[in-house]
């Protein structure tokens, strides 16, 4: 630049950046033209992955994201762990070498960090597979296979036609609630089997994979708490071992306290007394060493209202959440395996033939929906009793019809336990037997006290049920109280599974009765009111003896009484009282008449 | 199951593609966001040469160190720094005077110059507002020595002030024009 010049500027080359980009370009188009799809069944799932780390162009925050929804998938291994921290590291380096790829066009390196990162989502999604949480994000297809299962389950257990929901016509031109044939119902059984061994499928292999993730989720937690994974196991393998570590913590501050001994104080007084005396502070002095409780001196630290509690509990609530979750998929898969084996809950069982019997509806008949054998017995127990009993004539009629009743409905039973909870026993019992057992007993004992948390969680569910006036049977009760002399924790799972299922199948088929125990008016489903006048009976309901029901005439009839109660006479207005002395006699009389004796009172 | 139940389709290469497109510089759009950014770093090194020519002047009762100027090609992606006149068509440079429409009041009439300007007024409009200039292209170039019949008005010695800062500081605004291509590059790539 000369001395006289007044002016400087700049023009900006664009020749090589455009080349660049347009090199860039080509290379991510041919990245594009390569086949990444493996199809099969997972696909809806990565698809879903993918479509959020579609975004990976947008690099930064959108594939952290869709990385995190990985982490989150595979966050109980450690392997994955160790891949999940280099691919956050890769998605780092493409956030910060994108410009540097741009500035000279070259992106192979940029490519190949997504092809790390998509290694990184198929290892993830691996990890969840084996994990069985596909739940979580059950596919289409797989939601839709289940529920075609299930649809079958139900034809073969109702000996009826059930239509697809989606619109489907049967081929053979039958219509929902058609009574199946043998040939029928063969059929559908066969199908049912091909299905479910195409879903069923699990291996010992995978089940180690999948205790081995929970062994790290124990190491993880463990290093969260800065304890080692054997304390924490001791500690917190149960709520009961947990309150056991609490309470040595007060033994150890209580051995502490006791065994303190502290320095005598002092007084540096100078021998000529001239300067000021001056007290040394007593020192407590105790021995750690000797404290027998000091391994729970990690629980020391903490009150039981305070921070580290707080999370300790926190943590082993999500422990035995995600436990009983994975287990819960356990119990599941042996079942699909189970019958996909031809192990029926309904009997026949094995290979041969169908491999598939049920209980046709017609057996069903006139039995009530969720009213076990127990129940009917007590009942007929109860009215042979009052037979015996009765008083006069009319009394031993009645109570004779109703043993006669309940004596009719017992028969129809044919002896058998309450349908639900005898087929789901069965399938338990198979279970059982099917089961493989767990060879690592450490593995089983750090399962088994959680198993047995589950155990308690349901008996308190029982509980609720049966104080909300649910009929639980006896031989569910049975069934859950042996759930603690099982021996292996894949069973006990099992067996937990089985129990809730039958309890929502009861609750289920009870909440289909509507209850009038309390009276109230007969409402449609949402407590919408009927509308019009059917003409027939549309609702079902369940009675017990004393209750009465009253038609629409009958309730016109009291209605008219209660308002016609005040009426004119002449033009002058009356009002008619009842008094108690007047409703005291009248029922006196009635108890008299009938045989029944009187209303004793204190004053005679 | 984990085994051949894998699929990973690889969403998004159009998306990328057409950003790509996007960041090419004949694209309007980023042409514009170029031309953009150009005007900012360029007005900013503006301000830093400007305060940098009031080291050379010991007062500058005319405000000379707001004759920097700068341009951005419009056909070009840059831009330039300058002491140049700034051009006025249609007007001459050596006054700001605008002839009156109407007579305001206190005006006698006629193509008068308006009564009552200060001193400083005056001073400010005694050189044609964007041509004060001149004071930093005398202070860079230097002038000769200059007699008139009132005496030697003497000489002002070249500095050379302009060609040893507006080039680093164009080199500046250039390095910052880069980093905020980048980051607006950055920008397009994080919102696809």
């Amino acid at each position: 630049m000369g001395k006289s010049d007044v002016l400087v500027r700049f023009k900006a080359e664009t020749q090589n950046y455009d080349a660049n980009v347009a090199k860039a370009k080509k290379q991510l188009d041919d990245f594009g033209k390569a086949n990444f799809s493996v199809g099969g069944a997972m696909k809806q799932t990565t698809s879903m992955l993918v479509a959020s780390a579609s975004k990976f162009v947008g690099w930064g925050a959108a594939v952290s994201g869709a990385l995190k929804v990985a982490k989150d998938a595979f966050f109980n291994s450690e392997k994955n762990i160790d891949d999940w921290g280099r691919t956050v590291e890769s998605t780092k380096m493409i956030y910060e070498g994108f410009l540097t790829s741009i500035n000279n066009g070259d992106i192979s390196g940029f490519l190949s960090n997504i092809e790390r990162i998509k290694n990184a989502a198929i290892e993830a999604y691996n990890a969840m597979d084996t994990l069985s949480t596909q739940q979580a994000i059950q596919t289409p297809q797989l939601s839709a296979k289940n529920t075609e299962i299930q649809r079958a389950e139900m034809m073969l257990r109702t000996g009826r036609y059930i239509a697809p929901v989606d619109g489907r016509k049967s081929a053979e031109g039958l219509k929902n609630g058609d009574l199946l044939t043998k040939e029928q119902r063969d059929k559908i059984a066969k199908n049912l089997e091909s299905a479910m061994g195409e879903v069923a499928n699990i291996t010992q292999s995978q089940v180690k994979t999948a205790t081995n993730a929970i062994e790290a989720l124990y190491k993880e937690q463990a290093s969260a708490l800065g304890i080692s994974k054997k304390d924490f196991l001791e500690a917190t393998s149960s709520w009961e071992n947990f309150t056991d570590a609490v309470a040595k913590r007060d033994a150890y501050w209580k051995w502490r306290s006791e065994h303190t001994t502290y320095s005598t104080p002092t007084m540096n007084a100078s021998p000529n007394a001239t300067s000021i005396a001056v007290a040394t502070t007593p020192t407590p002095i105790y021995d750690d060493s000797k404290n027998p409780y000091r391994g729970y001196a990690w629980v020391k630290n903490f009150k039981d209202d305070g921070e580290m509690y707080k999370r300790i509990t926190q943590e082993i609530l999500k422990r035995d959440s995600a436990q009983s979750q994975l287990y819960g998929q356990f119990g599941r898969m042996y079942r699909t395996v189970n019958r996909a084996n031809g192990i029926s809950p309904y009997g026949g069982g094995g290979k041969s033939g169908s491999g598939w019997s049920f209980i046709p509806m017609e057996e069903f008949t006139g039995v009530p929906i969720g009213r076990s054998v127990t129940d009917v017995k007590k009942d007929l127990a109860g009215a042979q009793s009052e037979y015996e009993n009765a008083g006069d004539m009319m009394g031993r009629l009645a109570a004779l019809k109703m043993v006669e009743r309940f004596q009719k409905e017992l028969d129809a039973m044919k002896g058998e336990e309450n349908p639900f909870a005898e087929a789901y026993a069965y399938d338990f019992q198979k279970d059982i037997e099917k089961l493989p057992q767990v060879e690592d007993k450490k593995e089983e004992k750090n399962g088994y006290a959680a198993v047995q948390s589950i155990a308690v969680e349901t008996q308190n569910i029982v509980g609720s049920l049966e104080s909300m006036g649910v009929e639980i049977p006896e031989g569910l009760s049975d069934m859950i109280k042996g759930i603690q002399g099982v021996s292996t924790i894949l069973t006990s799972i099992a067996a937990i599974c089985t129990v809730i299922q039958t309890l929502s199948a009861i609750q289920t088929a009870r909440s289909m009765v509507p209850f009038f125990h309390r009276g109230g008016i007969v409402r449609a489903a949402g407590g919408y009111r009927v509308p019009g006048n059917f003409g027939y009976d549309a609702v079902p309901s369940l009675l017990t003896s004393g209750e009465i029901v009253m038609n629409r005439a009958q309730q016109g009839n009291i209605a008219s009484q209660l308002s016609e109660s005040r009426f004119d006479i002449g033009g002058v207005s009356a009002t008619s009282y009842v008094r108690g002395e007047d409703v005291f006699l009248g029922v006196n009389n009635f108890l008299k008449r009938s045989g029944r004796g009187e209303i004793v009172t204190s004053r005679r | 199951m984990a085994a051949g139940g894998m699929s990973v389709e690889v969403h998004g290469i159009e998306e990328v593609s057409r950003m790509f497109d996007r960041l090419r510089t004949n694209d309007p759009d980023m042409d514009k966001a170029i031309k953009r950014l150009v005007r900012k770093v360029l007005s900013a090194a503006r301000g830093r040469l400007s305060r940098d020519a009031r080291n050379y002047m010991e007062n500058d009762p005319r405000q000379a160190y707001k004759a920097v100027k700068y341009a951005v090609y419009k056909r070009l992606l840059g831009g330039n720094l300058s002491i140049l006149q700034k051009q006025r068509g249609g007007r001459g440079a050596a006054t700001s005077y605008v002839k009156p429409r109407t007579l305001k009041p206190g005006q006698r009439g006629g193509n008068r110059r308006p009564v009552g300007e200060n001193t400083r007024t005056k001073q400010m409009e005694s050189y044609g507002g964007a041509d004060r200039g001149f004071v930093l292209r005398f202070l860079n170039a230097g002038t000769v020595e200059r007699m008139t019949r009132y005496g030697n008005r003497g000489s002002i010695r070249a500095t050379d002030w302009f060609g040893h800062t507006a080039s680093w500081q164009m080199e500046a605004a250039v390095q910052e024009l880069a980093d905020n291509v980048n980051e607006y590059i950055n920008n397009v790539a994080d919102n696809g």
